[in-house]
């Protein structure tokens, strides 16, 4: 019986068609958990929204780019600064967020009028930013307000500015994985095209599906760097506007966060026959493979082996340093859902570590067939996981470390178990050779961390 | 012959996210481009590059190739026609795991 019904699912049967545990002999055409379907109601569900998917994991990553959330404010304080992507501009994205602040009376008498005057306000604060995304959220999808036509009012009457509409409501899929699927073809549709890079390379790539987490996407750009390619756009860490309209220009697209990102990927290949190579870049022997692999499409073979030595012999001591002292422990991967397929196998080669269950919260059926491939026998893999189901994947495993977000998180703290932040990192960035040694020395820290003991104590009994 | 077999379907499942495109179409394109290429490379044949697509195809194949000979030593022992049989026979499996037979409800959906 491959597929699991928890105990805590009992009066929720409909459960069992999201949680899988790998048999010996067995493949994903036997048996493949449901995803990206409705959670099943019962089941309190960790997901977030879809205009938080738009929001939160892609266009607020943009550098040069005013954020105005068309709605209550609340929509934009939720999706603001609590994903921690800098830049090199200021960290403007991290400081600043706009909004509407939509009431009771724009719901009634409409809030087009209302948009039109933020926006003005907004390029009038930053009179040195002249591109903006103007989310719509749910109150404003349900009365109907067309932020496109105001936005292209704006744009004539101050003919200098660009504004693109994200018009993903959070009601609008099952969870942020619609967010980034509206966002993707939107753009595509819109923007690619409509803006002529400067080419300095004969080797060019868009890098896709990385958010510069805790500084990732530098990490990216210099190996890109020092094999002499240039990266026209960043999709989106670290990126300006205009180089994300520009994206038609690149002979590859290298695409590491599929399911944030693949849309566009496949659209850029059937309109622009520009074809898409996949890549880990968390991992030793993942990222010199995909080092490797563009080195190959390029013929710039040497220069990849170049980087690849020269960071070897730079992070390689320090990362058996932690396997040491890893090897043997049992972790879990309880994020959105690339992360498991990327991190499973990169985690037990290079660490020595046992994953023993992973949680998904928006990936889809496409992310199981790439995790179930990639992991162990008897390990769990769950959709779309709720916190009763956490407890008792706990109790069974008696995990060292959980890899997930800060709501999960705190829940594991007060069970005392080490947890690391799985979508922001810890202390990142946690890409590449020096990104892999960083993770490692995060999850030895929070293995070895006197506040398990201490927390234990109870000190109104003077222990 | 069937437990070589075995050996590299395990290893391009675990290993090649080509295998997981996001549609059938996709998929089957990138199965076949690039165990042909693979089986070209393991004979001794040359790898035509005449589009994009073809030297992206080409790029997998040849890191693959390099990997197989490391972790497969035996495949270095086999006849070239053995060395077909073996990556035809991985293909043929993969196809029927990930596109033919799949559970993803989302591999045939028109758009992306």
């Amino acid at each position: 019986m491959p597929l699991k019904l928890f105990e805590c699912d009992t009066v929720i049967p409909e459960r069992k068609r999201h949680v899988y545990i790998k048999q010996p002999g067995e493949d994903t055409s036997m048996f493949l958990p449901s995803a990206n379907i409705d959670t099943i109601p019962g089941s309190l569900s960790e997901r977030g929204c879809s205009y938080c998917g738009a929001k939160l994991v892609i266009g607020g990553v943009l550098k040069d780019t005013i954020q105005l959330i068309h709605g209550p404010v609340g929509c934009a304080y939720n999706t603001w600064h609590t994903k921690r992507y800098p830049s090199d501009k200021d960290n403007y994205q991290l400081k600043y967020v706009c909004s509407t602040d939509v009431k009771e009376k724009n719901v009634v008498f409409g809030a087009e009028k209302l948009l039109k005057k933020n926006i003005l306000e907004a390029f009038a604060a930053f009179p040195d930013y002249k591109r903006m995304i103007i989310y719509t959220t749910c109150a404003t999808a349900l009365i109907g307000d067309d932020p496109k036509a105001v936005a292209k009012e704006v744009e004539k009457e101050l003919g200098d500015v660009d504004i693109f509409c994200s018009q993903c409501a959070g009601f609008a899929g099952v969870s942020q994985s619609k967010g980034h699927h509206v966002f993707n073809i939107d753009w595509m549709d819109e923007k690619v095209g409509t803006f002529e890079p400067e080419i300095h390379s004969d080797y060019t790539v868009n890098m896709i599906g990385d958010y510069n987490i805790q500084g990732d996407s530098v990490v990216l750009s210099d190996y890109f760097h020092r094999m002499g390619i240039q990266v026209v756009a960043h999709f989106t860490g670290n990126e300006t506007y205009d180089a994300l309209r520009s994206m038609h220009r690149a002979q590859l697209n290298v695409v590491n966060c599929a399911r944030s990102a693949g849309y566009i990927a496949n659209e850029l290949k059937k309109k622009y026959g520009i074809p898409r190579l996949d890549v880990d870049t968390w991992g030793f022997n993942y990222v010199a493979e995909s080092l490797r692999k563009v080195g190959t499409f390029f013929g710039l073979e040497d220069k990849a082996e170049q980087v690849i030595a020269e960071d070897y012999a730079k992070w390689e001591p320090k990362l058996k340093w932690y396997k040491e002292r890893l090897e043997g422990k049992k972790v879990c991967i309880w994020t959105g859902g690339p992360r498991l397929w990327h991190w499973t196998k990169a985690l037990e080669d290079d660490l020595g570590v046992e994953v023993v269950a992973m949680a998904s919260k928006f990936g889809h059926q496409e992310d199981f067939e790439k995790v179930i491939a990639r992991g162990n026998i008897g390990t769990i893999y769950i959709d779309d996981g709720n916190e009763l189901e956490f407890f008792e994947v706990l109790k069974e495993k008696k995990v060292d470390l959980i890899f997930t977000g800060p709501r999960v998180g705190e829940l594991v703290k007060k069970l005392h178990i080490p947890y690391i932040n799985g979508h922001a990192y810890h202390n990142g960035p946690y890409m590449g050779f020096e990104g892999w040694v960083n993770c490692a020395r995060d999850m030895y820290n929070g293995i070895n961390s006197p506040i398990w003991k201490l927390a234990g104590k109870d000190i109104r009994k003077g222990e | 012959m069937q437990d070589k077999i075995e050996q590299l379907f395990l290893y391009f499942q675990e290993r090649c996210l080509w295998q997981f495109h996001s549609r059938s179409w996709d998929r089957e394109d990138n199965i076949n481009g690039i165990t042909d290429d693979v089986i070209k490379l393991l004979t001794g044949k040359r790898v035509e590059m005449e589009t994009p697509e073809d030297k992206c195809h080409y790029a997998d194949s040849r890191i693959l190739v390099d990997d197989l000979k490391k972790r497969f030593p035996w495949i270095l022992e086999l006849k070239d026609s053995e060395r077909s049989a073996v990556v035809e026979g991985a293909r043929d499996k993969l196809m029927a795991v990930v596109v033919t037979n799949s559970k993803n409800a989302e591999l045939n959906n028109e758009n992306y």
